[in-house]
């Protein structure tokens, strides 16, 4: 049994640590792989364009052209299309071309990638989930 | 047609519509009707961590040598998340969670009965798992392994018993195997008009030393349950098991 994050008690802890608004995280489970890619002691925030969106299962996948210095193209997963339509989330949340900025929890391999916290797109703010 | 002859006509529609309302709705009215969405409550039944959620029933009764080589799984396991390249498990090829998995109902799931069969949706994976009514399990040997293995039941009062054998030994439940000859019994009954409860005793002969028992407790949801197809994984398997995310 792999699971993301489907407890309540995990999201609060998950909100501790980041700091930001997590008030919509309800009912967020994605099972098919273990949090341990990521290192969740550390918050990344990036601003940049978004190239891809893909509204997509076992994860919604945020591809993301940051400015830098240097310039960098980040992969950001959050939780699955299942949970996070429980929480707002929809296929056209977020278009190619939107500015945003965006915290995620980095891949503990250094790569530049992680686990979506938040994304902000002009005045909406989307919460990651699993 | 006479006034009177209209609505006696009118009259034996009516009734003849009413009965067939009935009949689909509540196909037995001697039966509980545990038809309907669930979802696994208390809301904090997986526990605090979600690389090691909570056993329901406890920890397992290993026997030799699976109580040791769960211990050198775990190890490894914490090892490899520590290092961020977590085990990859079936659950990171998409592959079904199987029996006894899908009714921890990580995602919701949904139940349909008639007098033949009960089905269970799992919104996971799109899992499917057929309990056939009121008839006997073969022998093993005519049962082909399933990830759901093959499921027969039977109405005990208000309370739907099932038995499950032949379910894949490559299926894991909280990461420990289990034997070809596993049996999982489930006794499944409302406990409120919103309130379900699967009693489950897992029993087998090669890997367990004791009996397994755990009850899943769950809520009647309204929701309405999802397509789920696992159709961009990213994961990348190395040779020694170790997950990984593409970047591409």
């Amino acid at each position: 049994m792999s699971v993301s994050s489907p407890s309540p008690l995990f999201r609060q802890a998950l909100c501790l640590l980041t700091l930001t608004a997590c008030s919509v995280l309800s009912s967020v489970a994605t099972a098919h792989h273990s949090f341990a890619l990521f290192d969740q002691t550390r918050t990344v925030t990036v601003k940049g364009v978004v190239e891809r969106f893909a509204w997509t299962n076992p994860h919604i996948t945020l591809y993301l052209d940051a400015d830098g210095p240097p310039p960098q193209r980040y992969k950001i997963e959050t939780g699955s299309v299942n949970a996070l339509q429980r929480t707002g989330w929809s296929a056209d949340s977020i278009k190619a071309g939107d500015i945003a900025e965006v915290s995620f929890k980095p891949l503990k391999n250094g790569e530049p990638g992680g686990l979506l916290v938040e994304i902000k797109i002009g005045d909406v703010v989307l919460s990651g989930g699993g | 047609m006479k006034p009177t002859r209209t609505l006696l006509a009118l009259a034996v529609v009516l009734v003849t519509c009413a009965g067939i309302g009935n009949a689909a709705t509540t196909p037995n009215k001697h039966r509980p009707d545990i038809s309907g969405t669930w979802e696994r409550t208390p809301d904090d039944w997986f526990g605090e961590n979600p690389d090691d959620p909570v056993h329901p029933g406890g920890p397992m009764d290993l026997k030799a040598p699976y109580a040791a080589e769960y211990a050198a799984l775990k190890k490894k396991q914490a090892a490899a998340n520590e290092a961020g390249t977590p085990l990859a498990t079936t659950s990171s090829r998409c592959l079904p969670e199987g029996m006894p998995t899908l009714m921890a109902a990580l995602f919701p799931i949904q139940i349909i009965h008639d007098d033949q069969d009960v089905i269970v949706l799992g919104e996971y994976l799109q899992q499917v798992r057929r309990i056939r009514l009121n008839q006997a399990m073969p022998p093993k040997e005519k049962l082909d392994p399933l990830y759901q293995g093959h499921s027969r039941g039977h109405w005990e009062g208000d309370t739907l018993v099932v038995e499950t054998q032949r379910v894949r030994t490559d299926v894991r439940f909280y990461d420990v195997p289990h034997g070809p000859d596993m049996k999982i019994t489930e006794r499944i009954r409302l406990r409120g008009p919103d309130r379900l409860e699967d009693q489950v005793l897992i029993e087998d002969p090669q890997v367990l030393a004791t009996p397994y028992r755990f009850t899943f407790e769950y809520k009647r949801s309204s929701y309405a349950i999802q397509e789920y197809v696992c159709e961009n994984n990213q994961i990348v398997i190395d040779s020694e098991g170790k997950a990984s995310l593409s970047l591409e």
